[in-house]
């Protein structure tokens, strides 16, 4: 308990200079300073942070947790920080673990790799930036929109940084290893920063000499889906966040036996419904165990976590109007129809398509919103966290009562909602089947696209009421007696009924996406809100890997919410909107005598751990 | 003495010269009229004559169906609110005019039908056609009145999102103006008109079972009516014209139907939901044991075979669409849109505090597995405690609600009692479906029989139904395959009928508890049950075939409709073996009725005639004889040997098989000898000395519902009816109003009254107190009737205004209502009246029930007796 204690102090002084300094940099930045505090902090030229080499940041000393669903397997880890407090209880468990560690590392074939291994790694690490800028052509055919040109990495720049972005300037030796300088300002990163950059374009020839890690490295590259800024726990460490489609479960677990440095003697936390299907599995390629956690209470204490110690990790939609395609949308009400009426009526579809360009604008010129699709911080919104001296709801999760009890929408392959009272009592009181999968699957079916990013991107060109039937479309104008839009969706897919609509309709995937995106986005829509009735919530936090670069999907929740409850309600999202449960996962499997794991103790977490 | 009579007389008695085409005698328009010939049977595709009044359409949207509700009456106005021609009223009102408007004024609404079709909305050409082969077009309400067609064109009350697009073609091509109605209100008046008017319109289905719902119209709202259309609308309904559209989905019918279609290539509606009957989900959808291994996720109540996504597998596997079957497609996107559309449902019921939920719209179709699997979701997420519950009519909500905004029609008033759903010729293969052009007469409607017959088309659809497993998300079992099934699960949809719309039929007002009151004595949803009558009128078809065919002379055309009334009615059989609740809730009086109505729809008047003026005849003669042999007895004896004779008489019944054979082996007297000498009390069921202690108090009262003809009604209840009268007591003799077996009916028990009146004094001076028959009838020759015969208890015939041999108290006529009311005895007598229904029914008045078990099966199973056991229960007044 001493010991928590300790890190507790260290937290609230760090937390302390983390915001000093973030006031100060926006200052210097300011254009950026709305988004993100770490993004603000990168070069404008620099594109997304997309991590190109999987475990790099990864040592024998992370702590994973996985959230194993039904599409997605969604990883999390933590890599501690070295620090001065508490480098020699890392010291002697490190040298507990050189012990391990040639296990670890019998996947390798070549001896001098073995030897070597920790120079090639950092080596390469840094490589890998300009490697895939070079096979950029490639991965993109073979993941559509689901690479981007990536120079990675170093950019963890915060107090977390590990062996990936450092330890090249130490010894490769982890024995010897020695902690990481604090960086203490802005100028220890811009210089941390140049090195990187140039340490990449200098090693561009060296790309041929890969090592047979450096191929996995590579392999693992193609495998994730999805990437996330690393969430900065200051003083203590940095998270992780990844994920790959489960499918691709034994090929992870492979390559996971080659690259992971986990001792085999601790298991590694896991959820969701893979957990305990891939658990024979995880034990007979990769060796490890997995410590199972109840998927709904991991969710919960994800959440929890997250919002309290991610950077403005929750946020919300500007109320507005935004017409892109609601259903079952009343007509404006009169005041508002007598003053530009006619012209709001008629011009509702052009706003849908406009209003989309605007978002598609915002997110290709904007530095901070770095892709369309990896993108997971839309501009243009409110945000919620720690470092942000407005409306922290979830920021005060844990002490704030008023903010319980809440809703959590969680849209993974198919949707949970779950009502949260605290984070102990929580409860599912519904869900549906029509969730990611459901449009993913339909649009695979229906276009013959094999991705997520794929089927979003085809999405986000499409428009909808070339596919769906409208009120328009039955009434010949707005449903005035029942009050509703003409633009309103009255039948999803409903045009298709016409047999020279469907012939149409098949050559223009990414109208069909976009209806199906709607379908599903609407629907689950019409769900949270009526569950978040029936439970008398006033937030709804709408979480999981559906919404990962959806900015459509959550801005239709979002303006749901808002019309159908007439304001009292509010969407809330996560940046690392599928994580959750993952992180949930991590803090289920620590061990309060375990001095790493002891970093990620808080006060969120119950003693008993 | 005037009398309406004189018309039913020249029209109903057995020495009318028949005419070809005149030969039609339906049910429904003689349930109002009694003796008017009605010119218009009862089909669903109604020849010319039919007189039609006033159509509304419901035009969907694309994909959807355009349905018509029309309506036709009587031509011969003059005829309507006649009351049976022995009504006590028609002395009383001097006459026909003061009836007329007497009714009218009580029945703002003339009777006649309501017809139900629909159309695929690609065969609008078909359905334009239909409306003008009908001339359904050519009339407005205004002009029906005023006795003029109209020149302009006349409009017609219309709904549906069509409404608007096809309103130019209807102009063009039909010459009429579309009066568009609101979508949402037609449905809510549509639905709330189906609740409160027609009995058993809505069920519950669980499980691939159907439970039809009586739903007290007084306690009908507020309720949550989820209309499935192209899109989903849910409306909150509370009162007649009170509602508010409260939510909705975007993901419906016309989803399903487009999605459906890229996904399977089907090219209608109906077989992408057939491919679904053969689907299996579990290769498209993700389901928790996908994601859990196989196992349950038991801590939040999810079952392995739960749907965790649906069409979750689809990219998880890397092949295309052609990679899946599509039946498994169609399964899977069928439950995706049922489970969600039941779970909004639930949800928004939820909100709003709603106990009931009423699905409608063209997405169900009646197909079972779409009931299913909404019915589990809101079973699910409520915990059991809302039920969804579907209507009969469910497609023709809007429709129906377009119609009745025809306000002139004042149908908004009318109540359960007042309407008679038939089945005819034509529904029970269609469901309401037209298929070709509008037969237009009786001999096309035979020949198209046999073309049915003739190219090879089954009519019966022998393979039962498979029970269907449950379906849904969480806690649904993957669906057996049964590909053994070759039944299209579409044809489990519901029959939709032909209204009756009786005004003058009314409930019996002497029952103890009319909400909770149930004709039918057995519970028929038993199957084994079921199948045992099933039987029963399987075999003994083709001897009322014969007789039914002698009765109209034998002729060839006679044998022509034999061959086809046999046809129909074996697939109406088979169609009810196949889905019992094809025709609504069944039950025994349900399946006897079926077959009268048949027999009527084709034109068979009466087939027992012959049979029963020979019975007559045979104990007219004894009568006299008998009724000395009983003034010659004390009265203690007298009442004993009166009540013996009732039952003794009641042996004779061709309903019954066992009497059937007995007739084979003896001549009527000789069993009506043998009967009564096995007369040993005590009975089975005898209470007769209950009863006879009550005898002391005479009644002012006494309805005698009798049943056959012959020596029962003769020998047994004539006599009793003489017993009263000479107490006293007025006495009512209730007899059918139309033909069913050998059943008297009113206007052969006037002729037999009048015979019988020739020699006896009684029955004579109570016959003219009662002013029935016309006194020359009467042999009544000074019209100027002295003091102490107009002070005789009368003797009334009032016909039940039914055509069945059982009868169902919840519709009886209006006169035999009325004239109940100052009634303090009942007196049920015969296995169809007093055993087969109305056993268990308790009345406000004493009651006795008399009947002959001449059933093995019934005996044993409700009086744990045998065959020729005798009932005698007696009952006191319900003190209420």
């Amino acid at each position: 308990m001493a010991c928590r204690e300790e890190f507790t102090q260290n937290l609230i002084a760090e937390v302390g200079s983390l915001s000093s300094k973030s006031t100060h940099d926006s200052g210097k930045k300011p254009p950026a300073m709305s988004v993100s505090i770490s993004t603000s902090l990168k070069p404008a030229y620099l594109p997304s942070p997309r991590d190109p080499s999987m475990f790099k940041e990864a040592s024998s000393l992370a702590r994973f947790g996985l959230d194993i669903g039904g599409t997605l397997c969604k990883v999390v880890y933590f890599e501690p920080l070295r620090e001065s407090g508490i480098e020699s209880d890392l010291q002697k468990l490190r040298s507990a673990m050189v012990e391990v560690e040639p296990l670890a590392e019998e996947g390798f074939v070549r001896g001098d790799v073995k030897k070597d291994n920790n120079m090639m790694e950092n080596a390469i690490v840094v490589n890998s930036g300009s490697l895939i800028e070079n096979g950029n052509s490639e991965c993109s055919q073979e993941r559509g929109q689901g690479s981007l040109p990536a120079i990675d990495s170093g950019f963890e720049f915060s107090q977390g940084t590990v062996e990936a972005s450092c330890s090249k300037e130490f010894c490769p030796g982890k024995e010897k290893h020695v902690p990481v300088e604090m960086a203490k300002n802005g100028h220890a990163y811009e210089v941390e920063l140049t090195k990187s950059i140039d340490d990449a374009e200098t090693s561009k020839s060296e790309y041929r000499e890969l090592s047979k890690k450096e191929i996995f490295r590579r392999q693992f590259n193609k495998i994730w889906v999805s990437n996330h800024e690393p969430v900065n726990l200051p003083g203590r460490g940095t998270i992780y966040f990844k994920c790959f489609e489960t499918w691709r479960m034994e090929e992870f677990l492979s390559l996971t036996k080659e690259l992971l440095h986990v001792s085999k003697d601790r298991a590694i936390g896991a959820t969701g419904g893979g957990a305990r299907k891939f658990s024979d599995r995880f034990l007979e390629i990769a060796g490890f165990h997995l410590q199972r956690a109840d998927e709904l209470r991991s969710l919960v204490r994800g959440i929890d976590f997250l919002a309290r110690h991610a950077d403005q990790e929750s946020f919300e939609y500007p109320k507005g109007p935004y017409r892109g395609g609601a259903i079952q949308r009343p007509l404006p009400l009169t005041e508002t129809s007598s003053d530009d009426g006619s012209s709001e009526h008629s011009g509702d579809e052009k706003t849908i398509s406009e209003n989309e360009i605007r978002c598609k604008a915002e997110n290709e010129c904007s530095p901070s919103a770095n892709s369309q699709n990896g993108g997971t911080f839309p501009t243009n919104i409110k945000s919620h966290g720690s470092n942000l001296e407005q409306t922290d709801y979830l920021y005060q999760i844990s002490t704030n009562e008023a903010f319980y009890p809440y809703l959590v929408v969680n849209i993974g392959s198919g949707v949970s909602i779950l009502r949260v009272d605290s984070t102990d009592k929580f409860e599912r009181v519904g869900g549906t089947s029509l969730g990611g999968s459901t449009f993913l699957g339909l649009v695979a079916a229906l276009t013959g696209c094999n991705s997520f990013e794929e089927a979003m991107h085809l999405a986000r060109e499409g428009d909808s009421t070339q596919i769906d039937m409208l009120v328009g479309d039955i009434y010949g104008g707005d449903y005035k007696e029942m009050n509703l839009a003409s633009t309103t969706v009255a039948s999803s897919f409903g045009k298709l009924v016409h047999p020279e609509k469907r012939s149409a309709a098949m050559k223009t995937p990414h109208h069909l996406a976009k209806a199906a995106l709607l379908m599903v986005t609407n629907n689950i829509g019409s769900l949270a809100m009526l569950h978040a009735r029936a439970a008398d919530v006033k937030h709804v936090m709408f979480t999981g890997s559906f919404l990962h670069g959806n900015e459509l999907a959550m801005r239709l929740l979002a303006v749901a919410m808002d019309f159908w409850s007439k304001g009292n309600m509010q969407a809330i999202f996560l940046r690392h909107e599928g994580h959750a449960g993952a992180v949930g996962a991590l803090l289920n499997s620590l061990h309060i005598s375990d001095p790493i794991d002891c970093l990620l103790f808080d006060e969120s977490i119950p003693t008993h751990c | 003495m005037e009398s309406c009579s004189g018309e039913a007389m020249s029209h109903n008695g057995s020495n009318i010269p028949h005419t070809p085409s005149r030969l039609q005698l339906d049910l429904s328009g003689a349930a109002i009229q009694g003796s008017i010939e009605d010119r218009n049977p009862a089909i669903v595709l109604p020849n010319q004559e039919d007189d039609t009044y006033h159509l509304a359409i419901d035009l969907g949207g694309a994909g959807s169906l355009i349905k018509l509700v029309y309506f036709s009456k009587q031509s011969d106005v003059s005829a309507l609110g006649n009351a049976s021609p022995c009504s006590p009223f028609s002395r009383s009102d001097s006459g026909k005019a003061g009836i007329l408007s007497r009714q009218q004024a009580r029945f703002p609404t003339q009777g006649g039908r309501l017809h139900f079709v629909k159309f695929e909305t690609s065969k609008l050409s078909d359905c334009i056609e239909f409306i003008k082969s009908k001339g359904l077009n050519c009339y407005d309400i205004e002009d029906i009145a005023n006795g003029i067609q109209s020149e302009e064109g006349s409009i017609i009350k219309a709904t549906g999102g069509g409404a608007f697009k096809f309103a130019d073609m209807f102009k063009e091509k039909l010459g009429v103006t579309f009066d568009k109605e609101d979508e949402m209100s037609c449905l809510v008046a549509g639905a709330n008109f189906l609740l409160k008017a027609i009995r058993d319109e809505a069920f519950t289905h669980l499980e691939g079972h159907k439970q039809f719902v009586q739903i007290d119209p007084n306690d009908l709202f507020p309720y949550l009516l989820v209309n499935i259309g192209s899109g989903v609308s849910m409306i909150k309904v509370d009162g007649d014209g009170i509602f508010q559209r409260v939510s909705g989905t975007n993901v419906g019918g016309g989803t399903f139907w487009g999605l459906g279609r890229l996904l399977t290539k089907c090219r209608n509606f109906d077989e992408i939901l057939e491919l679904s009957q053969r689907g299996d989900n579990s290769s498209v959808d993700m389901l928790v044991g996908d994601i859990y291994g196989g196992l349950d996720y038991t801590k939040i109540g999810l079952s392995a075979s739960t749907i965790a996504s649906s069409f979750g597998k689809v990219i998880s596997d890397e092949k295309d669409l052609s990679g899946y079957r599509r039946e498994d497609i169609a399964l899977s996107l069928l439950r995706m849109i049922s489970y969600n559309i039941g779970q909004i449902a639930y949800l928004n019921a939820l909100r709003y505090g709603l106990k009931r939920i009423f699905f409608g719209g063209f997405f169900i179709r009646g197909h079972a597995y779409t009931m299913d699997t909404m019915s589990f979701a809101v079973s699910f997420w409520s915990k059991g405690e809302a039920h969804a519950m579907f209507l009969r009519h469910e497609g023709f909500l809007g429709a129906l609600g377009a119609f009745v905004s025809y306000d002139k029609l004042g149908l908004t008033n009318l109540t359960s009692h007042q309407f008679v759903e038939r089945f005819p010729m034509g529904a029970p293969y269609a469901g309401g479906k037209i298929h070709g052009p509008p037969i237009r007469d009786l001999n096309e409607k035979i020949s198209w029989m046999e073309k049915f017959v003739q190219n090879g088309i089954e009519i019966t659809a022998p393979v039962p139904m498979a029970i269907t497993g449950t379906t849904g998300l969480g806690g649904f079992e993957r669906p057996l395959s049964h590909s053994s099934s070759l039944r299209s699960d579409s044809s489990a949809a519901l029959n939709v009928g032909v209204l009756h719309l009786v005004p003058s039929l009314e409930p019996f007002p002497l029952l103890a508890d009319p909400k909770g009151y149930e004709p039918n004595t057995i519970d028929f949803s038993d199957p084994e049950e079921q199948e045992y009558w099933f039987g029963i009128l399987s075999d003994q078809l083709p001897d009322l075939v014969q007789k039914a065919v002698a009765s109209e002379g034998g002729t060839d055309g006679a044998k022509r409709r034999g061959d086809a009334f046999a046809r129909a009615f074996r697939a109406h059989l088979a169609r009810l073996r196949e889905e019992p609740a094809a025709y609504g809730k069944l039950g025994l009086a349900n399946l006897l009725e079926l077959r009268e109505e048949c027999l009527r729809e084709f034109h068979f008047k009466d087939a027992y005639l012959a049979i029963k003026q020979r019975e007559n005849e045979a104990s007219l003669a004894v009568l006299p004889d008998l009724l000395l042999e009983l003034d010659n007895l004390d009265q203690d004896e007298r009442l004993l040997a009166i009540i013996e004779g009732v039952l003794a008489g009641n042996i004779f019944d061709w309903g019954s098989r066992a009497c059937v054979e007995l007739y084979q082996s003896g001549t009527i007297l000789e069993i009506y000898r043998m009967s009564r000498s096995k007369m040993q009390r005590p009975w089975r069921v005898d209470d007769f000395d209950t009863f006879k202690m009550s005898w002391d108090r005479p009644h002012f009262r006494a309805l005698l519902f009798v049943d056959n003809s012959g020596a029962d009604i003769i020998l047994g209840m004539l006599p009793l009816a003489r017993e009263l009268l000479r107490r006293g007591t007025e006495v009512v003799l209730v007899p059918n109003s139309f033909p069913a077996i050998n059943d008297v009916t009113v206007m052969e028990l006037l002729n037999l009254l009048e015979e019988a009146s020739k020699f006896c004094e009684i029955l004579r001076k109570a016959v003219k107190a009662g002013g029935c028959l016309d006194d020359k009838r009467i042999g009544e020759q000074d019209s100027a009737a002295n003091s102490s015969e107009a002070s005789f208890p009368k003797l009334l015939v009032v016909g039940n205004g039914c055509g069945s041999p059982c009868i169902d108290f919840r519709q009886v006529s209006s006169e035999l209502a009325t004239i109940a009311r100052d009634a303090d005895l009942v007196v049920l007598e015969g296995m169809g009246r007093a055993l087969h229904t109305n056993y268990t029914a308790h009345f406000k008045c004493d009651s006795l029930k008399l009947a002959m078990i001449k059933n093995q099966r019934l005996a044993e199973k409700l009086i744990g007796g045998s065959i020729y056991d005798c009932v005698c229960r007696y009952e006191p007044r319900t003190q209420l």
